[in-house]
């Protein structure tokens, strides 16, 4: 079960599995952020190759304005996969 | 029509028609790579592969038709086709047989662009050498005779490649110079016709590009999909701790009885870092494909390294074995070539 909850701060906190079948749903949340924006991953215990393909699809998209997705609270092993898999050069982890 | 086709053309306009064509075409078609898995040095590689067969070509015509005694039409249909696909065959299957080409649109690329080169060579020789400046002329050679040589070899390295992926038997890669080699012949039989053999090439060369780029692209993204989440999911299991309650598990347990424990040991090191080594490659295309360039991890080049100290070390009973479980899936070559072509472009 994929989640995506808007906070008080205007960060997003994201839970649960980001896979094929979750896509939709974090396409249709993820295109909707237009500015800088932090993703709190503290609660997302898994991310598929369908959902680093719609991160690096929104952090290009915001950076062409000038914005960036910032990304927080990473697990050891979604660091370890955002390290291997170069996507660590093209967002700030934090 | 006759009149318009008849029309002398100066000298610019010549170069343009013999030469602009096939090069916007094979602009074109490297700018349809969404992955930009061909670098531009690859592709200016084959452009001079294919103009060295030209000069090849030439040298090996020129004697083969004094030795062979045939009128220069007959040479043309049935011995210049076989000695000019044979040679720019020769590259297309270097290119497969060494890991350059991982998709079927690195391969219709790479082998069109190959194929351009050697058509290049070929109309700066005869804008030397023809007396004849009409237009009829410089559109066959420009566009038809061009995108002939240029499809040709495409086919040629799609066919050899979509087959043997680079392994194995060698007789793919002879049905498919039977191939390239009937189209050309057929071309220059049909040349009488010229606005016709023309016709067809610019119809049919570039839709069948499309029909191997689509099919490309469809496994490039299976394996950026399913085969990326595989090795995802690998990496979980062997972080979390858990290989050995796990079907892995329990399939190395098998290899360390058979392999013994050092090499078993090894195997299970070997899947790791290529899970990790395809997670690169990966990751790298993903963020091509969304205009984002990566830098690569900094310890590449040492896991690559230790790669290939590993497979020694399994041998080739070990390395069998483990095929089985490998995120490799057979493709190891192209990914540590794509790898080691990054490392010169980007910083780590």
């Amino acid at each position: 079960m994929f989640a995506m909850t808007n906070r008080p701060d205007g960060s997003w906190l994201m839970s649960g599995r980001l896979d094929a079948g979750a896509a939709e749903q974090a396409r249709s949340t993820l295109g909707a952020i237009s500015d800088t924006c932090r993703l709190d991953c503290s609660e997302l215990d898994y991310i598929a190759s369908v959902g680093l393909g719609l991160l690096a699809a929104t952090q290009k998209r915001l950076l062409d304005r000038g914005s960036e997705l910032i990304l927080t609270n990473l697990s050891p092993h979604l660091r370890e996969v955002f390290q291997l898999s170069g996507f660590e050069s093209v967002f700030r982890l934090e | 029509m006759n009149d318009l086709l008849a029309i002398g053309l100066d000298p610019v306009t010549r170069i343009l028609i013999a030469l602009g064509p096939i090069l916007l075409l094979v602009g074109a078609f490297y700018l349809l790579d969404s992955h930009r898995l061909v670098s531009p040095r690859q592709l200016l590689q084959a452009l001079l592969a294919g103009g060295v067969c030209a000069g090849a070509g030439f040298v090996l015509n020129n004697l083969l038709l004094r030795l062979s005694g045939l009128s220069l039409l007959a040479f043309a249909i049935m011995v210049a086709p076989v000695v000019e696909e044979l040679l720019k065959a020769a590259f297309g299957a270097w290119l497969v047989r060494t890991g350059r080409v991982g998709f079927l649109i690195d391969a219709a690329l790479l082998g069109f662009a190959t194929g351009a080169g050697f058509a290049l060579v070929e109309n700066i020789y005869y804008l030397n050498m023809l007396a004849r400046s009409d237009l009829l002329v410089w559109s066959v050679r420009g566009l038809g005779t061009a995108v002939m040589h240029g499809g040709t070899t495409a086919i040629f390295t799609v066919i050899y490649f979509g087959i043997t992926r680079g392994r194995g038997d060698r007789r793919p890669g002879v049905a498919a110079l039977a191939v390239a080699i009937l189209l050309h012949g057929l071309f220059n039989r049909f040349l009488v016709h010229p606005l016709w053999t023309t016709a067809v090439a610019i119809l049919v060369v570039p839709p069948l590009l499309a029909v191997a780029y689509r099919v490309g692209e469809h496994r490039l993204q299976n394996w950026l999909g399913t085969g990326m989440d595989r090795d995802l999911k690998l990496l979980r299991l062997i972080r979390s701790g858990e290989v050995g309650s796990s079907p892995l598990g329990r399939y190395l347990q098998e290899l360390r009885s058979r392999l013994g424990p050092a090499r078993a040991v090894d195997a299970f090191c070997l899947l790791r870092l290529q899970a990790e080594l395809n997670l690169v490659v990966q990751g790298g295309l993903l963020l091509r494909q969304n205009g984002l360039k990566a830098e690569l991890p900094a310890e590449v080049g040492e896991k690559m390294v230790e790669s290939s100290r590993l497979q020694r070390s399994l041998g080739p009973t070990g390395r069998l074995a483990l095929r089985q479980v490998s995120p490799w899936d057979g493709g190891h070559p192209w990914q540590l070539r794509k790898l080691e072509q990054w490392r010169q472009e980007i910083p780590s």
